[in-house]
């Protein structure tokens, strides 16, 4: 006679679970210095800062820019009235332990073991610290030179919407990698109006409200600034 | 006010039960103070109160009833084999069920009637199907009727698990008056009057309040309840009357992060003004008509039922005045119900036994949903309000023939339901939908000797739709389960053993998750399972009912298991009654338990529930006119879960919290005294 079927059952109530289920993975991160001359013409260089991160969360959402291709979209184009149709979605995945991320250091820098959830992955959301963000360094164009400091700026406390496409399972083995992208952190200032002039150290400062300096909390802000991507170990 | 109501409620009941009692035949030993003996109160043979049409269909007496303590909706509702139901809101509001692999949520998938009243909400705003039964009376219940499974062609909307039947009387003939006391204040008075030897006619009342074991627990409710069955020559004339009123509070649910790191207590409650209020006024008219080898009966039918619910099972997740929810929702129900059953002849003699059903209701319901403030509980701009009318007709018909020892049954039902919702809000502001569906129902039975009795049977379940969710001439949908059962029915004198082994099939399931109000569309789903049932009376006085229900439930296309049923289910209910003298005084002694256990239940993110076990005792003395009941429920004082849910919330506004979704707790009842002194007179 063959097991009987309360048997099978009370096997079968021991499968998986409809959804996701727990798991973690790395998060680390490392910055970018500009490889060449940003696209306002200014070299920079020597560059030196921190920039203090409060958390970091996934969503299941996408973004707008990371739409994918349909051949609808020949035919029907999608129109954005104004910003705000993004939407988040639930969390998956976040670190919320503080990282104060020496800009200077270009090797790659861990920063905590995230809590997540297996299933997709469409957008990230970073929080900044209380202690802000301050770069300093040196900026070229023909035969100006500028030593500059950002000063501490306060940004945002939340920076939403930025990329990060995966669906990782529970048997995925990798890491997320942030990359801080300088070159597009500071693309935006106009270093010869400052807005100020040198200090008895010959540096600029960013005084708050001058352009330069809202030139790089443009930066700051800018989604493109920082790059997420999943590596497989 | 609802105690002026209520009091004409209870005047109608008394004018009603005054008018039996004159024209039943006289009687003598109205309001006899001697105790019933145990063996005249208590059946001496477990006897089939109603042909079972399946192996599941299960008919428990009033001794089993009173088995263990009844002292709330959720003692009557656990009667019910394989049957979880879950108070994780507080003493007021419907109970969370889970039956055979379903998570009913507040009622969805279980039919719940009382004596013909249909107690399920259609388009409720907090659940649909919602079935609140803490206004139905323990000691007025006479029997419950179970059918698990929709096998047969009566079982109407939220028949998906199954369908379980209250019906009404009172034990004891004269006058009843009980007081209790016991743990955490809790006080109840109860008074009955059964004027005649029939159970059926009586009227009950009960006061109960409470402040519960915890803070934000407290609760009170006042419930009238009567029934008047008058024979005359040639029909019955049955009336059920009934108005209850109550309001409770709601701890809601405790993070268990904030548990573990000792930031919260177990019984804590971490959102303030959650609770509500609830009340329901009903009344059922009918008539039963036999003529020859038939029997029509018709029933009339009306109910207003209320609701005010807050509450917060999020925190402030999606701000700083907290994610409460308000909801409102006010019914007026009418319905009418029409059964003809009788038996022909075919032409080799056969009995043809046929079944024909006509029903009809409308729903006339308000309801509304506001953000409410932590902190106040001002309520915000409502998110939706609407006036739905909603109405059902159905008729359905069950035909069985009879040859030898077979029993082959074939059924039909054909629901129709029509919505009109009025959006206070929406900018199309009216709309109408309608929707119809035909159910097929089947069964075979083989009798094999004296005692067994082999079945199979197959039946379509449905539950219609929410109104709100429908859209302006959308044909409603309705979500349909095929199920099927085979299984057996071993009945002896004093024991009866019941085995079933049941499927059923969900083309188009979704699931609600009701405590953060979304839902998921799964695709079609199965869930499989076996029940054993035993009821006994192994002597005179004592009665067993017994049951161990295992399922599973599981997405048909990926066989990963659905979240929140509950895969095994023990019960057992067994009390006895015993007669004997002291100093010469007649005495009668009660023992009796019920013992409850839940396996571990899945839960969303691989995890499972903790397994409960529960038991109740019940130990009562009486003496002449005088009864002392000592009721203890969770005896060994387990601090056990009542509900476990996986989601994401905030409770600790301006603290960086996990927005993971992380297992929250409702906390389930620690140990509970109760002493009763009834007299009976």
């Amino acid at each position: 006679m063959r097991p009987f079927p309360l048997v099978v059952l009370l096997a079968a109530s021991c499968g998986p679970v409809s959804g996701p289920v727990r798991r973690t993975f790395p998060v680390e991160v490392v910055v970018r210095a500009p490889a060449g001359p940003l696209e306002s013409g200014w070299t920079v260089e020597a560059l030196e800062g921190s920039m203090a991160f409060s958390e970091l969360r996934f969503f299941e959402g996408h973004t707008h820019g990371v739409s994918r291709w349909s051949p609808l979209s020949l035919l029907v184009s999608t129109a954005w009235a104004h910003p705000g149709h993004y939407e988040p979605g639930a969390v998956v995945a976040e670190v919320l332990t503080p990282l104060e991320l020496d800009l200077a250091r270009r090797e790659v820098v861990p920063w905590a073991t995230a809590d997540a959830l297996t299933g997709g992955y469409g957008s990230a959301r970073l929080g900044f610290g209380a202690s802000g963000v301050r770069v300093t360094g040196t900026a070229r164009r023909g035969s100006t030179v500028v030593r500059f400091d950002t000063g501490v700026v306060e940004a945002p406390p939340l920076l939403e919407g930025l990329r990060f496409e995966a669906t990782l399972t529970a048997a995925d083995v990798g890491r997320v990698r942030l990359e801080v992208e300088l070159a597009r952190l500071l693309e935006q200032v106009v270093f010869d109006e400052a807005g100020a002039l040198p200090d008895v150290d010959g540096v600029v400062r960013f005084t708050p409200g001058s352009v330069a300096r809202n030139g790089f909390v443009r930066g700051l802000t800018n989604a493109g600034s920082y790059r997420f991507t999943w590596l497989k170990n | 006010m609802p105690w002026l109501r209520l009091l004409g409620f209870a005047c109608a009941v008394s004018a009603a039960v005054a008018s039996a009692h004159e024209l039943e035949h006289a009687d003598a030993g109205v309001g006899t103070a001697e105790p019933p003996s145990p063996a005249a109160s208590g059946e001496t043979t477990v006897r089939e109160r109603r042909p079972a049409r399946s192996a599941s269909e299960v008919t428990l007496s009033q001794a089993v009833v009173n088995a263990a303590p009844r002292t709330s909706a959720v003692d009557l509702l656990r009667l019910v084999p394989g049957l979880v139901a879950s108070q994780h809101s507080g003493e007021g509001k419907a109970q969370q069920l889970f039956l055979r692999g379903f998570d009913a949520v507040h009622g969805q998938d279980v039919e719940l009637n009382v004596a013909g009243l249909p107690v399920n909400e259609v388009s409720h705003v907090h659940a649909l199907g919602y079935a609140d039964l803490n206004w139905l009376i323990a000691e007025a219940v006479r029997e419950v009727r179970v059918t698990e499974g929709s096998y047969r062609a009566a079982q109407g909307d939220f028949a998906v698990a199954g369908t379980v039947r209250y019906e009404l009387g009172l034990e004891e003939r004269g006058v009843t008056v009980a007081g209790s006391l016991g743990s955490f204040n809790r006080a109840r008075l109860f008074a009955g009057v059964r004027p005649f030897a029939s159970k059926e006619t009586f009227a009950a009342v009960e006061l109960v309040r409470g402040d519960g074991f915890g803070p934000q627990r407290a609760f009170g409710r006042v419930s009238a309840l009567g029934q008047a069955v008058v024979p005359l020559e040639g029909l019955t004339l049955r009336a059920v009357v009934g108005s209850a009123s109550g309001r409770f509070e709601s701890p809601g649910v405790v993070r268990e992060e904030l548990l573990l790191a000792g930031r919260a207590g177990f019984f804590d409650a971490l959102g303030r003004h959650q609770g509500g209020s609830s009340s329901r006024h009903q009344l059922l008219l009918g008539v039963e008509v036999p003529h020859g080898a038939a029997k029509t009966s018709a029933e009339v039918f009306g109910a207003l039922t209320d609701l005010e619910l807050r509450n917060n099972f999020t925190g402030f997740r999606t701000g700083a005045d907290g994610d409460g929810l308000d909801q409102r929702h006010a019914n007026a129900l009418l319905g009418v119900r029409v059964e003809h059953h009788r038996h022909l002849t075919l032409f080799g003699g056969e009995a043809l036994s046929l079944d024909l059903g006509l029903g009809a209701r409308r729903d006339a319901l308000r309801q509304s949903q506001r953000p409410y403030a932590d902190a106040d509980a001002a309520r915000g701009p409502p998110s939706f309000d609407a006036q739905v009318t909603q109405s059902a007709a159905s008729t359905w018909v069950e035909a069985a023939l009879a040859p030898g020892a077979w029993r082959l049954m074939l059924g039909t039902r054909v629901d129709a339901v029509g919505y009109e919702v009025v959006d206070a809000l929406g900018v199309s502001a009216r709309r109408s939908a309608f929707g119809a569906r035909v159910g097929l129902k089947a069964g075979v039975e083989r009798r094999l000797g004296r005692h067994l009795t082999l079945h199979a049977n197959y039946g379509d379940g449905f539950r219609s739709a929410q109104a709100r969710s429908l859209t302006d001439g959308e044909v409603a949908p309705f979500i349909t389960v095929r199920g099927a059962e085979l299984g057996g029915a071993l009945a002896f004198s004093k024991v009866v053993t019941r085995l079933a082994l049941f499927g059923a099939f969900v083309g188009n399931d979704v699931f609600f998750d009701h405590t953060v109000g979304t839902t998921v569309n799964l695709g079609p789903s199965w869930r499989a399972g076996a029940s054993l049932v035993v009821t006994a009376a192994p002597v005179a006085g004592w009665d067993v009912s017994g049951s161990v229900t295992a399922a599973t439930a599981q997405v048909a296309t990926t066989g990963a298991l659905l979240p929140y049923f509950a895969p095994l289910v023990a019960r057992l209910d067994t009390g006895y009654a015993h007669g004997f003298a002291l100093f010469g005084e007649g005495l009668v002694a009660r023992v009796g338990t019920g013992l409850t256990f839940i396996g571990p239940r899945p839960l969303p993110l691989g995890v499972s529930s903790r397994a409960v076990f529960l038991a109740d005792v019940r130990a009562s003395l009486r003496w002449r006119a005088v009864e002392v009941v000592l009721d203890a429920q969770n005896l060994f004082d387990s601090q056990w879960r009542d509900g476990e849910f996986v989601y994401p919330s905030t409770w600790e506004p301006g603290r960086v919290t996990s927005l993971l979704p992380t297992r929250h707790v409702t906390a389930g009842s620690p140990r509970t005294l109760l002493v009763t002194v009834e007299l009976h007179l």
